[in-house]
């Protein structure tokens, strides 16, 4: 992280390669949208209660694509 | 001291008479059938692996209606889970074991970028977590409902798309079980095929715990058959 801040440099990487890593996110960041969505879709056949686990995994699959995004966006600006 | 115990006249309400006495949290306490019903709620709320439950607690369906009840709740059985997560820890493990084989060998990839390969092993976890997520999902999402008015089954299939199907008690002609193999045998679980009236159509609980009772239970839900 501190290498981030002072040396920016360090993280980048051919633009072939940059190109190639943002296609295979994005068609990731697709999958894991389709995910989240089946999700929500699911709790409109199904109520569980909160225990039973759907919180987690409800959260689980926000988290995931979250995480998903910021790496593209950290692909994107700064490899 | 007022008398809890004499029967009330006419078994007429709680004045509020009673209750600045001090009766009210006396006889507002729960009898032992209350007890037993909550206790049994909590014992048959759904939880994060389970597999099967009769008469589960807090678990609602879009089509349920106002009188009907939940007697069977089903999922595959956690066993069958182990594939994937087998296949889970090897994909976790491979990077770690590539490296050091890497390293003890002096074998290095000159055409790839130092930073790519860090990057691209974010993005290789990712893709782990995503692997068994999506796993888990299936797993999680695939149940199978018996109720007093039908039985109905939810096949999450892939990421693209979900089965519903659902078939009233009436139309129910039949339930079977088949266990093949030796880990059916073994762990106790199997296909419960329930057989309704429209030709070539048939619910099918897959590999669902406890087979045999389940099936029963259905029995008993359709009455003799016909």
């Amino acid at each position: 992280m501190f290498d981030l801040i002072t040396n920016p440099s360090l993280f980048r990487i051919d633009p072939i390669f940059k190109i190639g890593f943002l296609i295979l996110l994005g068609v990731y960041i697709i999958f894991a949208f389709m995910l989240t969505n089946k999700v929500r879709s699911f709790k409109r056949i199904i109520t569980l209660s909160t225990g039973s686990g759907v919180l987690f995994v409800q959260t689980f699959s926000y988290i995931f694509l979250i995480l998903l995004l910021f790496l593209f966006i950290f692909v994107l600006v700064i490899v | 001291m007022p008398d809890i115990f004499t029967t009330k006249k006419n078994n007429l309400p709680e004045t509020p008479k009673d209750t600045e006495k001090g009766l009210a949290p006396v006889l507002s306490q729960e009898t032992p059938v209350q007890k037993s019903e909550k206790k049994t709620n909590s014992n048959n709320s759904i939880g994060f692996f389970t597999t099967f439950l009769k008469n589960p607690a807090g678990i609602s369906f879009s089509q349920q209606d106002a009188d009907e009840k939940i007697v069977l709740f089903l999922r595959r059985d956690f066993g069958t889970n182990s594939p994937w997560i087998a296949a889970t820890v090897f994909l976790i493990i491979i990077p770690p074991i590539l490296r050091f084989i890497f390293s003890a060998t002096g074998i290095s990839l000159p055409f790839l970028p130092t930073n790519f390969v860090r990057l691209f092993i974010v993005f290789y976890y990712f893709v782990v977590a995503g692997f068994a997520f999506s796993n888990y999902l299936t797993w999680f999402f695939t149940l199978g409902l018996v109720t007093t008015k039908r039985a109905v089954d939810i096949d999450f299939v892939n990421v693209s798309s979900i089965k519903y199907s659902a078939a009233d008690l009436p139309d129910i002609i039949d339930a079977k079980y088949s266990q093949n193999g030796f880990s059916q045998s073994f762990f106790d679980y199997g296909d419960v095929a329930i057989a309704i009236q429209t030709p070539q159509e048939k619910l099918l609980f897959e590999q669902a715990p406890r087979p045999s009772e389940v099936v029963n239970i259905i029995d008993d839900l359709i009455g003799p058959k016909k």
